[in-house]
């Protein structure tokens, strides 16, 4: 008895071992490819969480644009175009750094912008002498 | 306090100002199902059942929604009722099931379970035609014209208000269309 379930126990432990491995990410056997993925994988979005790289990510749908990518490296594709096959089906939102463009100006330059306001008026009212002060 | 008054008035704006953008933000979001007007890119898909090969050529000279699900997921079960009412509703439109990050076999107890509404079912397996499509979450439903473009967008479960209110009305003007795309289409 002891031993049929030292051996359900083993079994159970292979096909546990065995589905692991089965989810590890097999990385590009080129380390130069694999590291142009990698390069890519934190240049874009995953597109189901919130504010994770694809990098980061643990979603299914990560870990297939992840085998995507990988595939079209070894492809030979160049970052430009993977990055092109991926805005033109998400679009811009799926770049992790979004684009400098005319949709875009006010996101890039509105942080400048207050920053610059935020300053004038702060030395404004740090320079002028109070009014409860005597002069 | 005087003092102050224009930093604490430039905190609101700044403020004001990225309630604003956050706002236009959740309006894009909440806009990315309806219309749309693209062609249909080229999706390679597995067969669910037997040795077919996918030929796109096929969808051509007909009304085609192609709903992407899977047995794991709760609202494309829910949807499975609607989807039934719509096939009965419009028998000339072809229901195409995308399989997304799902199994044959769960497939098959979950068609038991919920019906099969499908005129075919075709796999993605590795999610190609997913990330083709921008597809973020499922279930999603896309309705393809006799041409070839994309003409709807549903990113949500169907619903028994919108197949009579907004989707019914597209889908019924298409078949309206349908004779005059296709004459157009082979150039009569």
């Amino acid at each position: 008895m002891g031993s049929k379930w030292l051996m359900g126990a083993l079994a159970g432990l292979l096909l546990t071992t065995h589905a692991f491995a089965a989810t590890i990410e097999q990385p590009l056997p080129n380390p130069a490819q694999e590291a142009q993925a990698r390069t890519l994988f934190h240049a874009l979005k995953c597109v189901v969480c919130e504010g994770q790289s694809l990098a980061e990510s643990d979603a299914a749908l990560a870990a297939q644009m992840r085998a995507r990518i990988r595939a079209m490296v070894a492809e030979g594709k160049s970052e430009a175009e993977i990055l092109a096959f991926f805005r033109a089906s998400y679009g811009d939102r799926i770049l992790l750094t979004p684009p400098l463009q005319a949709d875009t100006y006010l996101l890039w330059l509105a942080p400048l912008f207050l920053l610059t306001i935020g300053g004038i008026i702060l030395w404004r009212v740090t320079r002028r002498p109070s009014s409860g002060e005597p002069s | 306090m005087t003092r102050l008054a224009p930093l604490l008035l430039f905190i609101a704006l700044a403020l004001m100002l990225g309630f604003i953008l956050l706002g236009q933000t959740e309006r894009r979001a909440a806009t990315e199902s309806g219309a749309v007007e693209t062609a249909l890119p080229p999706l390679a898909l597995q067969p669910f059942s037997g040795k077919k090969v996918w030929d796109q050529n096929s969808l051509q000279d007909q009304i085609t929604i192609l709903n992407f699900f899977a047995s794991w997921c709760t609202p494309c079960a829910a949807e499975m009722p609607e989807l039934a009412a719509l096939k009965k509703q419009y028998p000339d439109i072809k229901i195409i099931g995308v399989v997304w990050n799902d199994d044959p076999k769960s497939m098959h107890a979950f068609l038991k379970a919920h019906g099969n509404p499908f005129d075919e079912i075709w796999l993605d397996p590795k999610g190609n035609a997913t990330m083709a499509l921008g597809i973020k979450g499922i279930p999603e439903s896309i309705v393809v014209d006799a041409v070839g473009l994309m003409r709807y967008r549903l990113s949500a479960p169907l619903t028994a208000p919108l197949r009579e209110g907004e989707l019914g009305a597209l889908l019924k003007s298409l078949l309206n269309d349908l004779p005059t795309q296709i004459e157009v289409s082979h150039g009569l």
